[in-house]
């Protein structure tokens, strides 16, 4: 049975000349899971919302959307509110209640459910997704997955027959987002929940989606199962979206003579399956990326380093000792609340260490040389809007250039805004850009002032598999141009494409610290899909996709 | 709505109690009256908004904004003679009006004790930060928001009138060894630290209020929010009724 | 219990109430709140109870000459029992920001003002949030040399401002994902709301009202008539009780240990079922 019906939906925003959907057809089964993807603007989150009739953006719209069979105007409000459900993006947007209690009930209390109503079902839901600990907390206290989850359960005390979610994972760390996919996929085989989830990382949910469905510019390019999608993307050569196929199922589809389509491998067990019918070659060379280093003296460098928020509370860095030298690019992994932040803040020196010492450039970071204006570093954080100041980007850039009186800053501004390739956003207001080109934007303005430090926090969060991509090929160029950077991320695969050198925070300290190969190969989890392949095969050392697909290259021209 | 009128008779009823308690049984305990006073006139404010009828972005808009008042003063923890609440809450009643300033200074003031400690003086600060948000939805009613000066001038005497409101608490618990010596020398102890809020009033007006002014109203005419309905008809983009 | 301090001030009065009052406050909290404020509370009462008598010169009992000026037995009372007065409004507020800050009172309040009474706990949702939020702007602007600690007084407190200016832009932005997470769950529908906690008064409820009312009447009526109350000027009055004073203590007893009884039999009957 169908559950959702859409014929030929379009839908313009107000003051906008462009189509958010193009005459889009759509329709979903009772039960099916399925995923939607596509580059920022493609019309995704419009579809999602137009889904949801009390959330609805308002605008032109033409077309017919059906909820079992009957159009969304003719239902009631409230069977609408409780069947069809929906979780947002950012799991902070969406808490209102101080407490957790309170947070869960809101939407039965605001439908007037009598309260045997709402004892029962809420003890059922705590019980099941055990979540009791949680129950008397206050909702500023739990970590962003716990966050997430508690907007689901929010959503689902509803008891909803679909469930409708806009990259709930963007703002996860990995290990949160894989337990939320887990929860889904349970919510879909156990209850029958329908499940249409819009999603930029999808390595890990193609092979629990029943169907993808890829968007670009407010049409549906691609519809069918994981597999008919990737072999469709794949015949048609359909470039747009490579970024978004697991790199396993890429590897099959390039290196195997004859693929056939149930055979495309979704995840790692499959792939190792299939392994073994790819052509053999002799082995897989390393492309280590290029090392910047000129000279060995470190830039920052800290030693024995202690840190507590508050006294009495646990150490989060404990007898710290690292050093940066000029022209690396160094990433710092670990795992939530390991202390990367507090690491990174504290050679920024906005944190002051209990003991020992942070030294940059060689001088000991004091109040003083943090707080003047020329202190020759940059510093991208998660939020890269709360950058900015003024009304448009280009002001902002104007600004800056005054503040630092650089010379000749009307061409800087404009190289700079060439290399990011953000020319056409110059007059517009830094919050009505998407997150990618905020975080452009944001480099884009720091970069005038020719820092020698960069440092990022999480640059790949919330960043769709395009913009990851600009990301990844602007940080190499600003690399190779000399400049020296400190990052610190949970994303495996940007790091195994981008870092000269690899640290791994545990325990307060850095307990590894290696170059990419010899940091990540063999490693169960913290490696890249590719590596968790072939690291039983006989390529042990491959990394990464290109590394596979030059070596196979190679192997074939010989 | 049937209950915000019940509420609305209830809060007259205690508010001519209050005054035939004081003037039949010479009671003489100044602090409660004024308190009973003080709650009853917050009171018929609060109902008139619980009547209307408001949209969902609207009471997020608001509370937002009473939050951002709370906080105002978290950056300025090594300032502290600098009141930067006052600024928040002049700027919303000029682009919100005249209600909505009511409100957020008054739940500010609520909000921002909840986490520095309620007291005696939480009614009064409500009073005095409501009335502030209030009279510049007024002047900007009567006399507009283009002149600098008279905003200048506006929240410069406005830091004196918070101070001499915030005074009237310890005069109205003390009331029975009230000397007119006592009630100058509370007012003039406390002379200078309400020209420190006035001329900070007076600094934040004249660098931010005309950014400010911009950065709401560009909000609200984006989403036709909290328009006065007597000076012009909200511009909706809004499908009517929801 | 503030009105009833503020009506006797008979010393035995006023320490009994501020004594239950203290069990009261510990019994809430285990007197966590109560300590901190402690060394602020004593110096307090110190100096009303030392400077009180140096500076009137009120009442007949003079104690000794101070530079000419008479210190007498009555001002030194009137300080103690201003000082108690204090004191008890303190505690009293401690309490009431213990049982505040726990919603409680939101709840009751929400059933007249339903939209303020959201509005507020919106409003204390988000301040932990804005904290957070101007943190992570101070860092970031600190670090483009927008400093709060370098520079005259003016240039802090413009970027002092302009870190709330920069939080005022984003979290409007965010305001319509709050809106649509609201009307996603059915905010601002038709019809009857409820509510999860629920307050019945019950039958035993209902008695225990009606006689703390009829208490709280008889110690207006004491007080007015004089009970429970010292004579202090011109001339300390005599320190006995006549047997109404008596009953008004009681009643006043009962009154403000009512809250410390409640909870004390709960915990003897918790303690008992074990």
């Amino acid at each position: 049975m169908e559950i959702i019906d859409i014929k030929a939906l379009s839908f313009q925003y107000p003051e906008s000349d462009n189509y958010a959907l193009d005459g889009v057809n759509f329709h979903v089964k009772q039960g099916e899971f399925v995923v939607i993807g596509g580059p920022s603007g493609c019309g995704k989150t419009t579809l999602l919302h137009l889904l949801k009739k009390e959330i609805s953006p308002h605008g032109l719209q033409s077309g017919d959307i059906s909820y079992i069979g009957k159009p969304l105007d003719e239902w009631d409000e409230r069977t609408l509110i409780e069947e069809i459900g929906l979780v947002f993006q950012d799991p902070e947007n969406q808490i209102i209640m101080d407490d957790v209690m309170q947070e869960l009930v809101f939407g039965m209390e605001n439908l007037g459910y009598s309260p045997i109503d709402m004892r029962l079902r809420l003890a059922e839901m705590v019980h099941t997704f055990s979540v009791e600990h949680l129950l008397h907390q206050k909702t500023t206290a739990l970590s962003g997955g716990q966050k997430q989850l508690l907007n689901l359960l929010s959503a689902l005390l509803l008891k909803p027959r679909v469930l409708l979610l806009d990259e709930p994972t963007s703002q996860l760390d990995p290990v949160a987002a894989k337990d939320l996919l887990m929860m889904l996929e349970r919510l879909n085989k156990e209850l029958g929940i329908t499940v249409i989830i819009v999603e930029h990382r999808l390595e890990n949910i193609f092979d629990k989606a029943d169907r993808v469905v890829f968007m670009n510019e407010g049409k549906i390019i691609h519809d069918g199962k994981s597999r008919e999608v990737i072999q469709q993307i794949y015949n048609r050569q359909d470039h747009r979206f490579f970024p978004y196929i697991p790199s396993i199922s890429q590897m099959y589809l390039e290196l195997h003579h004859a693929p056939t389509i149930d055979r495309i491998p979704l995840n790692v067990n499959e792939g190792r399956t299939e392994l073994a019918s790819l052509p053999s070659m002799n082995h897989v060379e390393k492309i280590e990326n290029k090392v910047m280093n000129t000279d060995t003296e470190p830039i920052i460098e800290a030693k024995d380093v202690y840190f507590q928020y508050e006294q009495g509370s646990s150490m989060v860095l404990r007898k710290l000792s690292f050093s940066l030298n000029r022209g690396d690019f160094y990433a710092v992994m670990g795992g939530n609340g390991s202390g990367k932040t507090t690491l990174l803040k504290t050679c920024l020196g906005l944190l002051k260490p209990q003991r020992g010492s942070v030294k940059r450039f060689g001088r000991k970071l004091t109040h003083k040389s943090i707080d003047s204006v020329h202190q020759n570093i940059a510093y991208l954080s998660q939020q890269p809007q709360t950058f900015f100041i003024q009304d448009t980007i280009e002001k902002e850039m104007q600004l800056i250039a005054e503040q630092h009186e650089i010379q000749d800053s009307e061409k800087r501004i404009k190289s700079l805004l060439n290399l990011f390739g953000i020319e056409h956003l110059r007059n517009r207001h830094p919050y009505d850009c998407s997150g990618g080109e905020v975080q452009k934007a944001a480099l884009a303005c720091m970069l005038l002032t020719k820092p020698s430090i960069l440092f990022m926090d999480e640059p790949t969060k919330g960043l769709d598999p395009v913009s990851k991509i600009h990301l990844q090929s602007i940080l190499r160029k600003l690399h190779s141009d000399g400049l020296t950077i400190l990052m610190v991320t949970h994303d495996i695969e940007f790091t195994a494409k981008t870092a000269t050198k690899c640290a791994m925070l545990f325990d307060g300290e850095i307990t590894a610290e290696a170059l990419p190969h010899a940091f990540f190969t063999g490693n169960y989890f913290y490696t890249t899909s590719i590596n968790r392949l072939t690291q039983n095969s006989q390529y042990p050392e491959a990394l990464t996709l290109e590394e596979v697909l030059h070596s196979w290259q190679e192997h074939e021209l010989a | 709505m049937a209950r915000a009128r019940v509420s609305l008779i209830a809060s007259i009823i205690v508010f001519i109690l209050l005054i035939v308690m004081y003037a039949v049984f010479n009671y003489h305990n100044y602090l409660l009256l004024s308190l009973g006073i003080i709650g009853c006139v917050m009171m018929l404010f609060f109902i008139r908004f619980e009547m209307k009828s408001i949209k969902t972005r609207e009471i997020v808009i608001l509370a937002l904004l009473i939050a951002i008042a709370a906080v105002a003063r978290v950056p300025f923890a090594g300032l502290p003679s600098v009141q930067p609440t006052s600024f928040v809450i002049i700027t919303v009643g000029l682009v919100f009006g005249a209600e909505s300033g009511f409100l957020v200074g008054a739940l500010a003031a609520i909000v921002s004790n909840m986490f520095l400690g309620q007291g005696p003086w939480t009614p009064w600060q409500m009073f005095a930060w409501g009335t502030m948000g209030m009279s510049a939805g007024l002047l900007r009613h009567f006399i507009g928001v283009g002149n600098l000066w008279i905003l200048n001038s506006f929240g410069f005497v406005w830091g004196f009138i918070f101070g001499w409101m915030m005074n009237l608490w310890i005069v109205f618990s003390n009331m029975h060894n009230f000397t007119w010596e006592f009630l100058v020398g509370i007012y003039v102890s406390s002379f200078y630290h309400d020209l420190a809020h006035a001329i900070s009033n007076v600094i934040f007006i004249s660098l931010f209020s005309v950014r400010w002014i911009r950065i709401l109203n560009r909000f609200k005419k984006k989403h036709g929010l909290l328009e006065d309905p007597t000076i012009k008809p909200s511009i909706a983009y809004e499908k009517a009724g929801k | 219990m503030l009105t009833l301090a503020m009506y006797f001030n008979h010393p035995i009065f006023l320490v009994t109430i501020l004594l239950l009052l203290i069990f009261v406050n510990i019994s809430h909290d285990r007197g966590k709140d109560l300590r901190k404020w402690l060394p602020t509370l004593s110096i307090m009462s110190t100096l009303i109870i030392l400077i009180n008598p140096f500076l009137v010169s009120r009442g007949t009992t003079i104690l000794f000459y101070f530079r000419g000026k008479q210190v007498t037995l009555e001002a030194f009372m009137y300080g103690i029992t201003m000082a108690l007065f204090i004191a008890i409004i303190l505690v009293v507020f401690i309490s009431f920001n213990l049982i505040l800050n726990g919603n409680r009172f939101l709840y009751i309040f929400s059933k007249i003002l339903p939209r303020i009474a959201l509005m507020i706990m919106m409003a204390i949702r988000f301040v932990p949030l804005m904290k957070r939020r101007l943190n992570e702007i101070g860092d970031v602007q600190r670090l483009r040399g927008m400093s709060m600690t370098v520079g005259d007084f003016k240039t802090r407190v413009r970027n002092g401002m302009l870190r709330v200016q920069i939080l005022l832009t984003w979290s409007l932005e965010e305001a319509i994902h709050v809106t649509n997470s609201m009307k996603a769950r059915g905010y601002g529908t038709e019809g009857k709301k409820s509510s999860y906690t629920l307050y019945f008064m019950d039958k035993r409820d209902w008695v225990w009202l009606f006689i703390l009312a009829g208490l709280m009447m008889l110690c207006f009526y004491g007080g007015r008539l004089g009970y429970g109350q010292m004579i202090i000027y011109p001339e300390l009055g005599p320190w006995q009780f006549f047997w109404i004073d008596w009953i008004v203590f009681c009643s006043m007893f009962i009154i403000t240990s009512f809250p410390l009884f409640i909870e004390g039999r709960e915990k003897i009957r918790w303690k008992l079922s074990i």
